[in-house]
């Protein structure tokens, strides 16, 4: 009986600490394109949405594209979670960095979510017009499973490879899961033994 | 005789007053939608007092807050700004929320008084980033509320980067102002006894 106890305190601490910072990751593959290709591009993206200090931290490292990137932008929300078309929510990747013109590379930048250019401004419009509406509307789009990053290159103009944004448990989270495994594996044991 | 007698008195009063006030360090807050970064038109607002006693190494809340549109999912003293008054800043203070604070509502009130010798009291990353101590860590808190650069902050489910929140400002103080108008009251009376006998 005590387990189910345990299991919902860390699962209780778990989502307060996630309230604090959102993490999200993305595969990206030609596969998960709007139109699937064959591309052997492969990248992986992060996403750290910090709700203290209003920000949003891109990570992305990309591979054996078949162009050459001609530009990356992160869009949502779709009206499905994991699958469709968007909008841009992100002001195009290549103007902070993101590396264009070549196959491989990678990009971190962090976008400050207080002003309007922490978004694509069409963005900021259709979700009711200022700063506060696109905010949240960007964070019900990752935290929903309704964004993704797309990278356009020559070969690919309309998108080479794609992912969706899942939420991934922060470290911290991972290590309390870890450790509530490891405890209640401890009482089974226990059990065993008097057993 | 007499009345010399009292003004010492009231003087000696005065002055062991002062240097008690002198342990205390009062703050106004007072929330709203207007005031988050970004803005946002919450109809929400709140109000309340942040006190530190720098001789008992002590934070004492106390405020309320109503007419949230989401509930309350954390809140923070963040500090410090680089400008005051304005920007964001990462938590001061006990995360993932204040230690008593009222999560999963839109209005209620919060009272509690935090040690700030303890590391409980504040985020593992602001002593970290302030000098690694407990100590530096407060005279860190203490510095950027002095500057205006402290402001509390309510998280909730549909402002995830913050509701409403205020800025620590300091509160005038009337302490004094209020105890020379009680000695000059005295001091009258006292002439009009003396005339009288």
């Amino acid at each position: 009986m005590r387990a189910p106890a345990v299991v919902a305190f860390l699962l209780a601490t778990i989502s307060r600490g996630i309230t604090h910072e959102v993490f999200l990751e993305a595969t990206l593959s030609g596969a998960r394109e709007v139109i699937p290709n064959a591309s052997p591009g492969t990248g992986t993206a992060l996403v750290t949405l910090d709700l203290d200090l209003v920000t949003m931290r891109v990570e992305t490292a990309f591979s054996n594209l078949a162009g050459t990137v001609t530009g990356a932008t992160i869009f949502g929300p779709t009206s499905v979670a994991g699958t469709g078309t968007a909008a841009a929510m992100s002001p195009a990747l290549t103007a902070t960095g993101f590396p264009s013109g070549v196959t491989a590379g990678t990009y971190d930048f962090t976008f400050d979510l207080t002003v309007a250019s922490g978004y694509d401004p069409a963005f900021i419009v259709s979700s009711g017009g200022t700063v506060s509406n696109a905010l949240n509307a960007l964070i019900a789009s990752f935290e929903n499973g309704q964004s993704y990053v797309s990278i356009r290159t020559t070969a690919f103009p309309g998108g080479e490879v794609r992912g969706f944004f899942t939420q991934v448990p922060e470290p911290a989270s991972v290590a309390l899961i870890a450790l509530g495994c490891g405890i209640g594996l401890l009482r089974q044991r226990r059990r065993q033994r008097v057993r | 005789m007499k009345l010399l007698n009292s003004c010492i008195a009231l003087a000696a009063f005065a002055l062991t007053s002062a240097s008690s006030d002198a342990a205390l360090i009062p703050y106004n807050i007072n929330l709203s939608g207007p005031n988050e970064s970004p803005v946002n038109s919450s109809p929400g607002f709140g109000s309340g007092t942040v006190t530190f006693d720098d001789v008992l190494h002590t934070m004492a809340i106390v405020m309320s807050f109503t007419g949230l549109t989401g509930t309350t999912t954390a809140a923070h003293i963040h500090a410090a700004t680089a400008t005051a008054g304005i920007g964001t800043s990462g938590v001061a203070t006990t995360t993932p929320s204040f230690t008593g604070f009222p999560l999963g509502v839109t209005f209620g009130s919060f009272n509690n008084t935090f040690d700030l010798t303890l590391a409980s009291s504040y985020s593992a990353a602001y002593v970290t980033a302030n000098g690694g101590t407990n100590a530096s860590a407060e005279a860190a808190l203490l510095a950027a509320a002095a500057a205006g650069k402290a402001y509390f902050n309510i998280h909730t489910s549909t402002f995830g980067g913050g509701e409403i929140r205020g800025f620590l400002t300091p509160v005038p103080e009337p302490t004094t102002v209020s105890l020379l108008a009680i000695s000059a009251g005295l001091g009258l009376v006292r002439r009009r006894r003396a005339h009288r006998i």
